[in-house]
This record gives structure tokens, sequence and C-alpha cells, in this order.
């Protein structure tokens, strides 16, 4: 990240631009990809639902306020 | 996906699903960039019985004599849930029947328009419904014309007031 953005000015700017980009870039995917990108995310659903079965105990929760 | 999506294809070729269109989260990413989703929602037109009952006994049964599995509201064909929605609503009755054939590898497979993923997405009106409509909307792909003709037509203007509230 570049030495400018510790202006906060400058820092919302730069997450716009990175944002902006990141979405012309995922909307530039072919629907193939985008579907492949979509059952990544289940497979990685999918593991971390099992690693909280598995310990529950260990599993995040959330502090109360 | 590729195999969930050939055994719909052979579904509706069989006669076994009059016809389909993918909607949802996977539709939507024909359109913009792609966002978790669990299952693949399939919307229907599905053949009536003389007494005017949807029957979906022929359909299920052939889905597991090709290797599907029932788990709960969802049909999983090769490891994709799938949800099969029957056109319960005019829109959504009109958004299959207008569906468009996509190309997903060598597949043709229907999938709703723009116009009617956010048509629908407001009919049912949860938050990330609502998050689908800005994010087609942003992204440039919906006639605008279009969908306000859909929102008169079916009565969603209460719902597009919500839309526009929030996120305009």
């Amino acid at each position: 990240m570049p030495a400018d953005t510790l202006d906060p000015a400058r820092l919302k700017e730069y997450v716009a631009e990175v944002k902006a980009a990141w979405r012309k870039h995922a909307q530039a995917l072919s629907w193939e990809e985008k579907v492949a990108a979509i059952e990544r995310m289940r497979e990685r659903e999918t593991l971390l639902r099992a690693a909280r079965e598995a310990n529950p105990d260990r599993s995040p929760r959330r502090k109360r306020p | 996906m590729l195999q969930t999506l050939q055994v719909l294809l052979q579904l509706r070729s069989e006669g076994r699903l009059e016809r389909f269109a993918i909607g949802g989260a996977v539709a939507a990413s024909y359109y913009i960039e792609a966002v978790a989703t669990e299952d693949l929602d399939v919307f229907a037109l599905l053949r009536v019985s003389a007494a005017g009952l949807l029957v979906l006994t022929p359909l299920y049964d052939r889905l597991k004599e090709l290797g599907a599995t029932l788990q709960n509201e969802h049909v999983v064909i090769h490891g994709w849930p799938v949800q099969i929605l029957p056109a319960y609503t005019p829109l959504v009755e009109q958004a299959v029947s207008e569906a468009v054939e996509r190309s997903f590898r060598d597949l043709a497979v229907p999938v709703l328009g723009a116009e009617h993923l956010c048509a629908i997405a407001l009919q049912t009106g949860r938050p990330k419904d609502y998050l689908r409509v800005h994010s087609l909307i942003e992204a440039g792909c919906v006639d605008a014309a279009k969908l306000a003709g859909m929102v008169d037509e079916h009565g969603l203007s209460g719902r597009w007031s919500i839309y526009a509230r929030r996120y305009t």
C-alpha cells in the first residue's frame, strides 16, 4: 500500500480504487470462471463448517457488548 | 456444476421438466461478480395433473434414478444442492418463459434475464435480495425501462420504494 494512504482521505480514495479495480476484474471473468469461484467458496465453507462441528469449543464466539 | 446442468437439460429433453431457468446467485453471476451461495435455484414450469395439482413424483423418481439424493428442500445433483421451485407467481412464470439460453462450456443453459432477477429479488425482499438489485443496476446490465414496466405490472412499487430509500 502506498505511503500516502496514511492520509485518511487518500486511504478512503485508495480503498475505493482497489474495490473498483477488483469489481472490474471480477465482472470481466467468464460465467464458467465465476461459477468455479462459487464452487471454491462452497468448498471452503464446507471445510470450515466441518472444522467448527469437530471443534465446537474452538469456534469463534461473539463477545457480548 | 457442468454435470448438474447436464442432468437438468436431460430432464427437459425427456419432458420431465417442461421448461426451466437458472435463477438466484448462480444466474446473477452471469451478469455480475460471483457471490457465495449454498445452492442452485432452478425455477420451473411443471406439468399440472388433470386435477390441477403439481405432481413432482415422476420428476423426483427420475432424479433418483440419475443418482440424485434428497436433502431437506434440496435435491443434490452431482454435489450441488438444487432447489427446484415451481413457477409460483405470474412474475416467475414470465421470467422462465422469457429466459435466454446462455453458454456454459458447450451447453446452452436457460438463465433468467437481469431485469427478471431484479424483479424477483424485489418480490422476495430480503436484505441480500435488495443488494442483488443494487449490484445488477450498478453493473449497468439492467434496462431501466423494462424493469420499471415489470415493477408496475407485478405490483412491486412498494418494494421499489423501499429499495430506492435504502440504496439510492
